[in-house]
């Protein structure tokens, strides 16, 4: 056990989990004194029949004050505004949010605007703005994947200025997190495997990374061993309702390792290419993991290794002699990449070269990089990174990702 | 009862002064490095019209203010943050946060790791702000102590490492 | 790998922030709690050993005023609760900070039932979850030593008796100043109720993640630590020693503090175990303290429940021992192992302490008539865990294993 100098740690979220954890919400909005609930959720939830599973558990229990189910994925102060007047106009008094991080970002926004009153969310931007707590908030994941309903961060679009807004607060977190096997049991294949991936990826970053403490890196080992244990189980048998619930949890408890201890460079470097050639964050995160890991290897080496005994198992961890172990999670990691590419037929990706768009065409052009590499040097994501990265390291690391192969040693400068 | 008191804590004037004299130096080194530095030049060049950001301490601790001028020239602004419109305010929880800072006990990334430092405004020009203020300790420090500053101690050519390190000290005593 | 239960629950609304100049974030995490003016309880003890004017210190700058009150006693005293209720409203303060340990934090909960709605909710929200709003904000600055309670939601104040998870602090602050403890000894039976709490949550056939991440915490820092800590502070009393401890952060000490804290929260989330309830019980009949009693029947209960109920609880080694200790030995071997491993403890303490601390209920003092009491007051009327309760209490009486 590591103790740190100094750590910080702090999840106020309530976990709820099971089979039928949904059927508790009822009870719990009611100790919470709220009767009333908002559902907000998108249309590719309600289209799954996921809000009926939502309602059906809720109705024996209680009013639903409203439902909308019109959240874009780019979701922005219009919809915030429009929902929080939607809330006061039903007269709601607590609000459950149904989906996934645009969905959980979009009802944090709305429970300022209710809570605080008025609607001019940019009063509420900034370090300490928010002072008390808001109304009750319920989230339920429908991704096992961004471990939103567990962070205090909300990022809220403003198209007009074309600028993304972050709001931090202790007074964001949901007050309750409800992970019901249920909401992804029909997830289809590539999105559980990439959803798996960013939390899988929250975890490694979080145990290995800067500002990892004791409380992080216990929730990290268990989400790891959990995502080990269960992803290419449930690739394989989309049904088992087991395998599911603990995906789902093992995102949760990733994203409160993440959201405590921050993640780095393979952050660093996935905002980026997500944000310059719109590729999903989490085949991002399953394509450069292995890069962070062996980028950072002189420094984290140790952590590294440890996380061998989460995702190969005991076995495995006590025949690989100790200066080897960092290297086998490495290779762990690669191989689980190349199981999710054979059981995906070819669909989860293996290096930046490999992904494509709907059409069939090359996502992440190579001539790209330099300019995937420009805007990584401005995510905060770097701070936290154990090594020091400029714009050269990020560009030898983003053109071994897009070849896939193994960083060469003698080009990481250690610091 | 003589089981209840009051107190009101008072100030901590050494620490202050001493924090004040640091953000001061470093500050007009910031200037000069971004008249002597290519990189500090090329970074500050890149960010916004005016650009102007602080770093201080809450609730009301030493601060500096660095900003760009209509004319891009990049100047030291004094030591009050309210005075500007800033582009990026560094704050640390406390004025100790700070001290541990300018004592070297803790890095900037150490300070943000561990709750200490928080950042508001831009991210990316934030990101930019901290490399400035990186290069401009491996400046001022000798080379044992920036290395507790930063991650990574820069390989620089020779001219940078005696010519412009001595430029840029000497910039920062006289304010040029 | 674990596991999952098919429904699990976990709350824990408390920030903890543990380490080098914690204290000085206290002024900005008060304010991020809308708190400006804080009330410090506390004992005489913290006055005497500086810890209040430390405390003061940490607030320079920040511009606050402090109120402290250090009347806090071993005994619950209603009339400390009346006086500091009117103080905390007629001065308009607004948090509370509890200093110390044990019956000093449970003076600053009540206080702080009281402050946060009406007086009468002093007998009104009595029982379990007998609280239904959060309370004002309160924060503990944790001292070595303690029940392992004081971060957990629950609180025992003479006849009154509260278990909320509002009683759980809003802030925890462990800040390596506040650790004086010089007994080492002091330090025992805190580390011991604290590993009872961690290893009992274990007590489940299919674990709760968050329940025994944060146990396995407790576990692996009282292992880690705690016969260091003793063997040190026992053998050198030389300057060199305690200069190089003031500079070291106190790091042992500040481990086992966070075991107290992690395992109060998960106290507050997990019933209240068998080991915990024998050891209360033996308590209340002989002259050992409840704490080291939980800990000397803690194998037993282990192994009796392994052995009647066929759970595999393998997986307590691995904080123990370790990642590297645990994945070599074999999963058959594992639970015997953990069960040795608190056997060596005490062992090891006994010898350390020159015989203070007990390794059997033998040593304690605790007469063999008093068993049977003992069984009965634990079982009720159910015959078999009346057995159970004999057995377990028969074996730690001399420190043998429960055989399977």
């Amino acid at each position: 056990m590591r103790l740190p100098d100094y750590y910080e740690f702090c999840c106020r979220v309530k976990i709820v989990a099971g089979h039928d954890a949904l059927e508790k919400i009822p009870a719990l909005l009611g100790a919470l004194h709220a009767a009333r609930p908002m559902i907000i959720t998108d249309r590719g939830v309600a289209g799954a029949g996921l809000l009926d599973v939502v309602v059906g558990a809720l109705q024996d229990g209680i009013v639903i004050g409203a439902v909308a189910d019109e959240v874009p994925s780019d979701s922005d102060f219009k919809v915030v505004r429009r929902l929080a007047k939607v809330y006061q106009q039903k007269d709601c008094d607590a609000i459950v949010a149904v989906g996934g991080g645009s969905v959980m970002d979009t009802a944090k926004g709305v429970n300022i605007l209710v809570s605080e009153g008025g609607d001019d969310l940019m009063a509420f931007t900034g370090a300490g703005a928010l002072k008390k707590r808001l109304k009750p908030l319920v989230a339920v994941p429908t991704t096992a994947g961004t471990g939103s309903e567990v962070t205090l961060v909300a990022v809220i679009a403003d198209h007009e200025k074309n600028l993304k807004i972050p709001f931090t607060s202790y007074f964001l977190l949901p007050d309750i997190a409800v992970i019901d096997s249920r909401m992804t049991l029909t997830l289809p294949d590539v999105i559980t495997s990439q959803t798996a991936m960013d939390a899988l990826c929250h975890a490694v970053e979080a145990y290995t990374c800067l500002a990892k403490n004791p409380v992080s890196d216990a929730c990290a080992l268990e989400a790891i061993s959990l995502i080990a244990g269960n992803l290419l189980k449930v690739m394989k048998t989309p049904a088992d309702r087991d395998g599911r619930l603990a995906l789902a949890t093992a995102a949760t408890l990733a994203g409160m390792a993440f959201s405590n201890s921050m993640v780095g460079m393979v952050h660093t470097l996935g905002h980026s290419v997500g944000a310059v050639c719109q590729v999903p964050h989490g085949t991002c995160m399953a394509v450069l993991l292995p890069y962070g890991l062996e980028y950072n290897m002189h420094k984290n080496g140790e952590e590294a290794g440890e996380l061998l005994f989460a995702l190969a198992g005991d076995a495995v961890f006590a025949r690989t002699p100790r200066d080897r172990r960092a290297k086998q999670t490495v290779a762990s990691i690669r191989a689980l990449n190349q199981d999710l590419y054979e059981v995906t037929g070819g669909r989860h990706p293996r290096c930046l070269g490999e992904v494509t768009g709907p059409d069939g065409k090359i996502r992440v052009p190579r001539a790209r990089l330099p300019e995937i590499a420009r805007v990584a040097l401005g995510d905060a994501s770097i701070f936290y990174n154990p090594e020091a990265l400029d714009e050269d390291d990020l560009l030898m690391v983003l053109e071994a990702a897009w070849e896939g192969i193994p960083l060469d040693p003698a080009r990481i400068r250690k610091g | 009862m003589n089981d209840f008191r009051e107190i009101t804590p008072g100030g901590r004037p050494f620490t202050r002064m001493y924090l004040n004299v640091m953000l001061w130096f470093v500050g007009r080194a910031v200037q000069a490095a971004a008249r002597q530095d290519l990189e500090v030049k090329r970074e500050f060049e890149a960010l916004p019209h005016r650009f102007t950001f602080a770093l201080t301490a809450a609730p009301d601790g030493p601060s500096m203010v660095v900003g760009k001028d209509e004319t891009g020239r990049v100047k030291y602004l004094g030591r009050r943050p309210g005075d500007y419109p800033l582009h990026v305010r560094l704050t640390l929880k406390s004025m100790e946060a700070l001290f541990l800072l300018f004592t070297f006990r803790e890095s900037t990334a150490t300070a943000t790791a561990r709750d200490r430092l928080y950042v508001e405004g831009g991210l990316p020009e934030a990101c930019a702000v901290v490399r400035i203020l990186d290069i401009v300790q491996v400046y001022l420090l000798p080379k044992p102590v920036a290395k507790l500053a930063i991650k990574r101690y820069p390989r620089w050519r020779l001219k940078r490492h005696t010519w412009d390190r001595a430029m840029v000290n000497l910039r920062a005593v006289i304010g040029y | 790998m674990m596991t999952l239960p098919d429904h699990f629950e976990f709350i824990c609304p408390t920030r903890t922030a543990s380490g080098l100049k914690a204290l000085e974030h206290l002024p900005g995490d008060l304010e991020a709690m809308n708190a400006r003016k804080p009330l410090i309880i506390t004992d005489k003890r913290s006055t005497e050993k500086g810890l209040v004017d430390q405390i003061a210190k940490a607030f320079r700058t920040s511009g606050r005023t402090l109120g402290v009150y250090d009347g806090a006693g071993p005994a619950a005293d209603m009339d400390a609760v009346k006086h500091l209720y009117h103080l905390y409203l007629d001065r308009g303060f607004d948090a509370i900070l509890a200093l110390g340990r044990g019956a000093t934090v449970d003076l600053a909960k009540v206080v702080n039932i009281a402050v946060s709605g009406r007086p009468e909710d002093l007998a009104r929200c009595q029982g379990i979850d007998g609280l239904h709003h959060p309370l004002n904000p309160l924060a503990v600055i944790p001292v070595a030593g303690g029940t392992a309670r004081e971060c957990a939601g629950e609180v025992a104040f003479g006849d009154l008796y509260y278990r909320s998870r509002y009683l759980m602090p809003d802030l925890v602050t462990i800040d390596p100043r506040m650790i004086i403890e010089e007994d080492p000894l002091q330090l025992v039976p805190t580390a011991v109720a604290a590993l009872t709490f961690a290893v009992e949550a274990y007590a489940v056939p299919q674990g709760n993640p968050l329940v025994e991440s944060y146990a396995q915490l407790t576990i692996g820092f009282v292992f880690d630590h705690l016969l260091d800590e003793v063997r040190q502070t026992v053998a050198q009393k030389k300057w060199a020693a305690r200069l190089s401890e003031g500079f070291s952060l106190k790091k042992g000490r500040l481990a086992l503090v966070n075991a107290a804290c992690m395992a109060g929260y998960v106290h507050a989330n997990t019933p209240s175990g068998l080991a915990a309830r024998l050891g209360l019980a033996i308590g209340q009949r002989s002259a050992v303290d409840p704490a080291l009693a939980m800990g000397i029947v803690l194998p037993g209960v282990m192994e009796e429940q392994v052995n009647r109920r066929g759970w595999d609880l393998s997986r307590l080694l691995r904080p123990m021992v370790g990642l590297d200790r645990f994945a070599a030995t074999p999963g058959a071997q594992r639970f015997a192992a953990a069960m040795a491993k608190i056997r060596h403890l005490f062992n090891e303490l006994f010898v350390l302490s020159e015989a203070a601390i007990p390794r059997t209920l033998e040593d304690a003092g605790v007469t063999r008539d008093a068993l049977a009491a003992v069984a009965e007051a634990v079982a009720g009327a159910d015959p078999e865990s009346a057995r159970a309760c004999r057995t377990i209490l028969e074996h730690a009486f001399i420190g043998q294993p429960v055989a399977p």
